[in-house]
């Protein structure tokens, strides 16, 4: 049979703590890995690499930076 | 149909920019509130302070289940209708899963240390939910192991369902195991329903977490869309380096 | 088909036997664990005797998962798998052809095997019947679970350790009833027959069902 258990706060505060930062840290994983992917992107396209229907008449004729 | 319509990559992409503000006002909202509800209500009569941990925990749990099924359905979009953004769904997934199952794992035992005087203990539920996150580990470990995408997406998805078949035999098997090997169990579940003091704040962080893994899911989708891009883009690119003047059919290889 | 299939697991058979893999494997390391056991914990017999069933079952499930990688790969690399795809033996058959010749070349010594070894272990004499009843059975469940892994590992160049994390949550019900059977037979209170009922039930749907997964893993493997 389980006693009643007093005070414990500290175990509280570490589940709470603990929590907090392993989520927040993959939010912020998540957000940094969403910059570098926007990032890469716009180089790509300062490139003039584009998708799909916007492929650039340059690439076409065969001239290359 | 609405939601049939966002399965389009580009549509699904505006729809979580659109999305994404009020989802993490109401995220931050309920969990804010759920943390005030946790504080503020009375410690339990046999737990003490410690039922605050299951108001984590709880939801934890939850979800970590909650997601393993929301793999397998995209895992059957995959291998049923071959729709890329399933498998970009499973890739998307799969760590939020396990980050969630190894929260449920450590606050846990956290919990069980006061309460039990040791960290583990090999009881039916903990067992389970160990052999889900290993479920877990071993789809994110495929997922990484094979580097053609489409190849990839399809493994991880076989592997997924054949998990979903096992989860109730490694349950039911677990729970048999426990009962014949534990003396007296430690762990009475259930109980009486649960005071609607407690109920409120379990139910407030609920959904406050619920819409964190949302949130973050949705995230992670949107950086596996343009992750995929970005990969095929430089495929172009040097196909073009390699043989310029010719028209590359790269286009729309993945996503 | 079944000259087809006769055909494929004889050679299979044969040639696991030839190479001195699979059998040897398996056999060689369950003398390692066996002997290495004791100097581990101790030279108590009482103990010994308590661990022995539990021990050989997971050595079982360990050579299990350490032949496994070998299950497709030469076929794979010699495009034979290929050619499966194509011939008339469709290739879920070709893969219960495969599982039993795991099991035929793996499971069937160990099993056999284990008795002897638990000599050493002073394993209860009782216990000897069940012990092979319960690896024969439940190694067929473990063989063809097996398929699965190797299959959706097997163009990865180092796909062992990366197939047992995969298939570890699989076997660990099919240890499970394995142990649970043989304590029933030893201590009771069950009757043996009740979660080896369970465990034959395991083999049948594993070896009905998970030829599809695994023929499904190779199609997509092959593409």
């Amino acid at each position: 049979m389980i006693g009643v258990i007093v005070g414990g706060w500290e175990y509280v505060i570490a589940v709470y703590v603990l929590s907090g930062v392993v989520i927040s840290g993959l939010i912020l994983w998540t957000v940094l890995d969403y910059r570098s992917q926007r990032h890469a992107l716009s180089e790509l396209e300062a490139l003039g690499i584009t998708r799909r229907s916007s492929v650039p008449s340059a690439f076409l004729s065969g001239e290359e930076d | 149909m609405v939601f049939l319509r966002l399965t389009n990559p580009n549509l699904f992409l505006r729809f979580v920019d659109l999305f994404f503000p009020w989802l993490a006002a109401a995220a931050g909202l309920c969990l804010c509130g759920g943390l005030y509800f946790s504080f503020m209500s009375p410690p339990d009569y046999q737990q003490g302070e410690l039922v605050r941990i299951i108001y984590v925990h709880v939801p934890m749990a939850w979800l970590s289940m909650g997601c393993y099924f929301l793999i397998a359905v995209s895992a059957l979009g995959t291998l049923v209708w071959r729709h890329p953004l399933a498998d970009v769904s499973i890739r998307a997934a799969a760590p939020v899963g396990a980050v969630f199952t190894a929260l449920t794992l450590v606050t846990g035992s956290i919990w069980a240390l006061p309460t039990w005087g040791v960290p583990w203990v090999w009881d039916a539920r903990l067992t389970s939910v160990l052999i889900l996150f290993f479920l877990y580990l071993g789809l994110i470990a495929l997922s990484h192991a094979i580097e053609d995408l489409r190849r990839s997406g399809r493994a991880v998805a076989i592997l997924a369902l054949v998990g979903l078949i096992n989860l109730p035999i490694i349950k039911f098997s677990v729970n048999w195991w426990s009962t014949l090997h534990q003396p007296a169990s430690l762990i009475r579940s259930g109980g009486p329903s649960l005071h609607p003091d407690m109920l409120r704040p379990l139910l407030m962080m609920a959904l406050g977490f619920s819409l964190v893994f949302v949130l973050l899911y949705l995230m992670r989708m949107r950086n596996e869309i343009l992750y995929r891009r970005v990969t095929s883009l430089r495929q172009m690119q040097a196909r073009l380096q390699a043989s310029p003047g010719t028209l590359p059919d790269v286009f729309g290889e993945v996503l | 088909m079944r000259t087809a299939f006769l055909a494929l697991l004889r050679r299979d058979i044969y040639l696991s036997v030839r190479q001195e893999g699979g059998s040897g494997v398996a056999l060689g390391f369950l003398l390692v664990v066996v002997s290495l056991l004791p100097f581990g914990v101790g030279p108590d017999l009482g103990l010994l005797r308590q661990l022995a069933p539990g021990l050989l079952w997971t050595a079982l499930l360990l050579a299990t998962l350490l032949t496994l990688d070998r299950l497709f790969i030469s076929d794979y690399e010699d495009g034979l798998l290929e050619l499966f795809m194509t011939a008339s033996l469709p290739l879920e058959l070709a893969v219960v052809a495969k599982a039993f010749s795991h099991w035929l070349t793996t499971t069937l010594p160990l099993a056999f095997a284990a008795p002897l070894f638990g000599i050493v272990l002073n394993l209860e004499s009782i216990a000897v019947l069940p012990l092979i009843a319960t690896m024969l059975i439940g190694g067929l469940t473990l063989s063809f679970v097996g398929t699965i892994g190797a299959a959706l590992t097997l163009t990865l160049r180092r796909g062992g350790l990366l197939t047992a994390i995969l298939i570890l949550p699989f076997y660990i019900p099919v240890l499970i009833f394995g142990i649970l059977s043989i304590d029933a037979a030893l201590v009771g209170p069950l009757s043996f027959g009740v979660p080896f009922m369970i465990l034959v039930s395991m083999a049948l749907c594993a070896m009905s069902l998970t030829p599809f997964a695994a023929a499904a893993a190779l199609r997509s493997a092959l593409e």
